[in-house]
């Protein structure tokens, strides 16, 4: 008898703790919260997060001329619309989806206008974000297919030529790109071993060039 | 006996421990908690003899406001609140208002309850309107030749407050976050370097943080007519006209841009938002145009 109300009393003081527990908060929340406390105050403010962003950097200097020949401000992107909403956390949230970079917007000087510089990772530095779902596996072997089916598919992201043209018609073997550095040297063994791993990319003329009988 | 009491006790303790927070009235309909929201506007009191309302703004017996003076929505005040249809197009009785005291002016009539434009400090006779420097300040300076000093302004609030007895906290997006801000010794540097470039200031307040008059200016062109002037040229903007916009063809852009976000928020929060895009066409009471970003870059700075 006694054991059981030792068990109650105990049982009783420490439920309370555990419940209020899953109320605020999943064990991977608190886990997160944990990690939160460990960022810098001042670093936790929504727009020193959004500048750490690694899908989108926008330099604000480059940007200043061109932004007043085009009769825009800062806040294009950084509203100042009137509202009516009073209670913090709403506008906080609205605040946050007013303030997201803008894409038609950044691309229609960069992508369809070719106005402003058009190389992707240029504003996105992390280009597995912005990848189509196909090009996560392998698909650096795989893509001449697609792509001779279906050439506009590529254009879409990659707006000139020359993103095909470095690696098809390139010669400066630098060890830049595809092949790591001092390929050139290496390069004859890999072709024994597997001549038709090298034509997946380069035609027969690609090696005559250097290796021609006279 | 003890016994069982000391088991239900031990039962019921967690439970008790987890519930009843600040917004469970919320939950709840003004029947059952017989509470009204913030800034609610009062119910069962009379209406004066002098007061009009349209026929559809049913008052109880003995001209007193009730639920449905205001609101059409049947049976209102049995819902809880958090599940009450503010969209609904009877919610304010039609709407939605341009301006929400429309609404109010269907009983209060306009000529006597609309609030001045305080900002408007000139006379046309060039002459300051004494009464408008009363709402904020405890006395009017006789010596506008002679910029007060910060600490002497004799305002009736901290310079944080004085706003917020007329406008809201939240006036447009990016207030919040303006207001909570407390710029370190760098910007304070280049907001000092910025003052001298354009002859202006840029105040904060006590504890240093951002307030509204750091960009707003709340004194129209000559009223201060001291050694430093509170703000650059569009302080000569049309008080009375205030802000104007101009639509801009991005507007359809912008909003599809936002649309999806503002869905998910709109599910989440039961309320549908629209975020447009316009372009300044004239302000007025800024410390610096906005419309072309100087405003902003008097106090920010980017590497690149």
């Amino acid at each position: 008898m006694i054991r059981t109300v030792i068990f109650i009393l105990l049982w009783a003081l420490f439920v309370p703790s555990f419940a209020g527990t899953a109320l605020v908060a999943a064990p991977q929340a608190s886990a997160q919260q944990k990690a939160a406390q460990a960022i810098p105050e001042d670093d936790k403010k929504w727009w020193k997060l959004r500048d750490k962003r690694s899908d989108i950097f926008y330099p604000h200097n480059a940007h200043l001329d061109v932004m007043e020949q085009e009769g825009d401000s800062c806040m294009l992107c950084h509203s100042y619309t009137k509202t009516d909403i009073t209670d913090p956390k709403k506008l906080t949230q609205m605040t946050v989806i007013a303030n997201e970079a803008l894409k038609p917007i950044c691309h229609s000087c960069h992508v369809e206008e070719k106005r402003a510089p058009w190389r992707c990772d240029l504003c996105h530095d992390n280009k597995e974000k912005i990848w189509p779902p196909d090009h996560r596996l392998d698909y650096k072997n795989h893509h001449g297919e697609i792509a001779r089916q279906n050439e506009k598919y590529c254009e879409t992201c990659h707006l000139d030529m020359n993103f095909c043209t470095d690696c098809h018609m390139r010669r400066d073997t630098s060890g830049q790109g595809y092949h790591p550095l001092g390929y050139r040297t290496l390069h004859g063994l890999e072709s024994r071993m597997d001549p038709s791993r090298c034509g997946r990319c380069h035609n027969e003329i690609y090696c005559s060039d250097c290796h021609a009988t006279q | 006996m003890r016994m069982r009491l000391l088991l239900l006790w031990a039962l019921l303790l967690p439970s008790l421990a987890c519930f009843g927070g600040e917004d469970d009235w919320l939950s709840q309909s003004y029947k059952q908690s017989k509470r009204l929201p913030d800034l609610h506007h009062a119910v069962d009191i009379k209406l004066l003899d002098s007061m009009n309302p349209p026929a559809t703004f049913e008052l109880k017996t003995g001209r007193l406001l009730q639920c449905k003076t205001c609101h059409g929505l049947e049976k209102m005040d049995e819902i809880a609140y958090d599940k009450v249809d503010k969209l609904d197009a009877n919610f304010l009785r039609g709407g939605p208002y341009r301006d929400f005291e429309a609404f109010c002016y269907q009983c209060h009539a306009k000529k006597d309850n609309e609030r001045p434009n305080i900002h408007l400090l000139m006379a046309d006779n060039g002459d300051i309107k004494k009464q408008n420097c009363l709402y904020c300040h405890e006395e009017v300076n006789e010596q506008r030749d002679k910029a007060r000093s910060p600490s002497n302004l004799k305002l009736r609030l901290p310079i944080e407050d004085v706003c917020l007895g007329c406008h809201l906290k939240t006036p447009h997006l990016n207030a919040l976050e303006h207001q909570e801000a407390k710029p370190k010794d760098e910007m304070k540097k280049h907001m000092q370097a910025m003052e001298k470039k354009h002859g202006i200031i840029l105040p904060l307040a006590q504890n240093g943080k951002v307030v509204c008059v750091s960009c707003h200016s709340p004194h129209s062109d000559g009223v201060i007519d001291g050694t430093k002037n509170p703000a650059g040229k569009q302080i000569k903007g049309d008080v009375k006209k205030g802000i104007e916009y101009t639509p801009h063809s991005w507007n359809l852009i912008y909003q599809a841009d936002k649309q999806e976000r503002l869905e998910i928020l709109g599910q989440i929060n039961k309320e549908w938002l629209n975020l447009p895009y316009q372009r300044i066409k004239s302000e007025v009471l800024l410390r610096l145009p906005a419309k072309n970003g100087e405003l902003c870059l008097s106090c920010h700075e980017f590497d690149r």
